[in-house]
C-alpha cells in the first residue's frame, strides 16, 4: 500500500488529480512551516496587542500618573499672595472640571486633612472661589488690588511655612487608607522655614522608602527656595508650566490626558501586516469557474 | 551608483562622523569633569556646582552612555555627609539639613545603585549618621541597632570595607557598655551577625 505523506493524504475536497503528487512533498512541507510560523506570530502579536490595549491608562489629568488619584497638599501660609492664588485656582479647577478623585491637605505651620483620598474632584469646586478675585480694591497694580472672598482659614491657618507638616499628613493618609503607588502633589512657594528643612529632607526620604511619588507645583518660588527642592527631589519632580496649561484646558478640549499609545499602534500595524502577508503568501489557490 | 547618491552618502557619513566626534568629546569631558571635581571637592565641599558636565550633544548622550547618574548620586551623598559636620559639638540648622539630605541620597544609593562597593560605602556612612544621632536622641537604643544593621550590611556588601568593620566593632563595644534597658527592647546583638562578616576576621576583639 502506498504511504502518503501526511499533508498529501487524499481528502474529500475537490482536487486536481496529479500523477506526481509526491514530488510536491517538499513544497507542501515548506508551505506548512510558513503557515505555522505566521500563525504563531499572528497569535503572539494579537495577544501582545490585547495586553497593550488592556494596560492603557488614561487619567483625567496628567498630575497623577496612575490615574487612580492622589493627594493635593496646598500651602496656605502667609507668604502665599494673590499672584499665587491664580495658579492654585487653576490647578484646583482642573481637578474639579475633570472630576479626578483626590484628597486635599492644607498646611501652614501645621497640616490639616480637609478631604480624604478618593474624594470626587468636583468637591474641590467650592474651594476654588476662595482663590479667585471678586473685584478690585483701591490699588490697580498687576497682581495686587484684587479683593478675595473671606476664606475659612484666614484667621487660624496663616502662619509660617513648614512643608514637612503637610507632607507628613498626606503620607499618613496614604498609609491609613492602604493606597499603593500613591502620588502627592505639593503646591507651595517653597519658602520653607529653615528650621523645617531637616524635617523636610527626612520626610522626602520617608516618601521614597514608602514608594510615594512626590510632585511639586511651584508657586513662583524665589531661586534660593527652589534650589533646595531641586537638590532634594531633582528637576523631574517639578510640574512644568506647559503641563499646568494643558491640564487647565482639559475641559475645553474634552479630552483625556494620556500619552500617544505608540507601542499599541505599532503592534496593531504589525498585526495587520502579518495578516496581509499571510493572505498573500499562503492562501489556497482559487479560480473562477469557466464561463459556459 | 550615481554621483548624486554618492554625494548624499558622503554627506550622511560626514554628519555621522561629526556627531561621533562630538560624542567622543562629551564622553571625554564627563571623565575629565569628574576627575577634576573630585579634587575640587577635597578642597571645597561646599561648592554646589560639582560634577556638573556640559554636553555638546542634546540629551546628555555622553553621560547616559557612561551611566554616571549613580556615581554623581553617591558623590552627592558623600558631599552632604561631609557638609553635615557630624563631629561638631554644636551644629547649625543647615548642617542638620545636610545630614538629612545625606541620608536621603545615601538611601537612594542603596535602592538604585548596582555597584556593591558604593552601596557598602553608603551603608557605612548611614551607620555613622545613626551612631552620631544615637548620642543625642531619646531613641538611642533603636538608633544603635540601626547603625549596627547598616555596618553589617556594609560588610556583607563589601567584606574588604575596613572602615565598616572598625565601626561595627566600635558600636558593639558601645552597645556592650550600655546594655538596652527593659523598656527599650533588645534584639540584634551577636545572634544575627552574618558569618561572613567582620566576625570572621582574625584581628579585633570579636563581634
Amino acid at each position: 500500500m502506498t504511504a502518503w505523506p501526511e499533508r498529501l493524504r487524499p481528502s474529500r475536497r475537490p482536487r486536481i488529480p496529479l500523477a506526481d503528487a509526491r514530488g510536491l512533498a517538499g513544497v507542501v512541507r515548506r508551505t506548512s512551516l510558513v503557515r505555522l510560523l505566521l500563525a504563531a506570530a499572528i497569535a503572539a502579536l494579537a495577544l501582545g496587542t490585547f495586553l497593550l490595549a488592556r494596560g492603557l491608562q488614561a487619567p483625567p489629568s496628567s498630575y497623577f500618573a496612575s490615574g487612580a488619584g492622589g493627594i493635593v497638599v496646598t500651602d496656605l501660609s502667609s507668604s502665599i499672595d494673590p499672584n499665587k492664588y491664580r495658579r492654585i485656582a487653576r490647578v484646583l479647577k482642573s481637578f474639579a472640571d475633570t472630576n479626578q478623585p483626590t484628597g486635599f491637605v492644607a498646611f501652614s505651620d501645621t497640616g490639616y486633612e480637609m478631604m480624604p483620598p478618593g474624594t470626587r474632584g468636583d468637591e474641590l469646586a467650592p474651594l476654588v472661589k476662595f482663590f479667585e478675585p471678586v473685584g478690585r480694591s483701591g490699588s490697580h497694580r498687576f497682581g495686587t488690588g484684587f479683593r478675595y472672598p473671606q476664606n475659612p482659614w484666614a484667621g487660624s491657618f496663616r502662619g509660617g511655612t513648614r512643608i514637612s507638616t503637610g507632607l507628613t499628613v498626606a503620607r499618613r493618609m496614604i498609609a491609613r487608607d492602604g493606597i499603593t503607588n500613591g502620588t502627592v502633589m505639593l503646591m507651595s512657594d517653597l519658602d520653607n522655614s529653615p528650621f523645617d528643612n531637616p524635617r523636610l529632607a527626612k520626610e522626602i526620604n520617608l516618601y521614597e522608602k514608602a514608594g510615594i511619588d512626590l510632585r511639586v507645583v511651584p508657586l513662583f518660588p524665589a531661586p534660593e527656595d527652589r534650589s533646595l527642592m531641586y537638590k532634594l527631589l531633582g528637576p523631574e519632580a517639578f510640574v512644568a508650566n506647559r503641563e499646568l496649561l494643558n491640564n487647565a484646558t482639559l475641559r475645553e478640549r474634552r479630552t483625556l490626558a494620556g500619552s500617544f499609545p505608540a507601542a499599541l499602534v505599532l503592534a496593531g500595524a504589525a498585526l495587520l501586516l502579518l495578516l496581509a502577508l499571510n493572505e498573500k503568501a499562503t492562501a489556497r489557490l482559487a479560480w473562477r469557474r469557466a464561463v459556459a | 551608483m550615481s554621483t548624486g547618491v554618492r554625494v548624499l552618502l558622503a554627506l550622511v557619513a560626514l554628519v555621522l562622523a561629526g556627531t561621533l566626534a562630538l560624542l567622543a568629546l562629551d564622553v571625554h569631558g564627563v571623565d575629565e569633569t569628574f576627575r577634576a571635581d573630585d579634587l575640587r571637592f577635597q578642597r571645597n565641599p561646599g561648592d554646589s556646582a560639582l560634577w556638573v558636565t556640559e554636553s555638546r550633544l542634546p540629551g546628555d548622550l555622553g553621560e547616559k552612555m557612561l551611566g554616571v547618574a549613580d556615581d554623581r548620586q553617591f558623590r552627592s551623598g558623600v558631599r552632604f555627609f561631609r557638609l553635615s559636620g557630624l563631629r561638631s559639638q554644636s551644629r547649625s540648622i543647615d548642617q542638620s539639613t545636610f545630614q538629612q539630605a545625606a541620608e536621603l541620597e545615601l538611601s537612594r544609593v542603596d535602592r538604585t545603585d548596582s555597584n556593591a562597593w558604593r552601596r557598602s560605602a553608603a551603608a557605612n556612612l548611614r551607620g555613622v549618621i545613626n551612631l552620631v544621632e544615637a548620642a543625642t536622641s531619646d531613641e538611642s537604643g533603636q538608633l544603635l541597632q540601626r547603625s549596627l544593621s547598616e555596618f553589617r550590611n556594609a560588610i556583607r556588601l563589601n567584606p574588604e570595607n575596613a572602615e565598616a568593620k572598625y565601626n561595627l566593632e566600635l558600636v558593639l563595644q558601645i552597645a556592650a557598655e550600655n546594655p538596652p534597658s527593659d523598656d527599650e527592647g533588645g534584639g540584634g546583638g551577636r545572634g544575627d551577625t552574618p558569618a561572613s562578616g567582620a566576625g570572621a576576621a582574625s584581628s579585633g576583639s570579636g563581634y
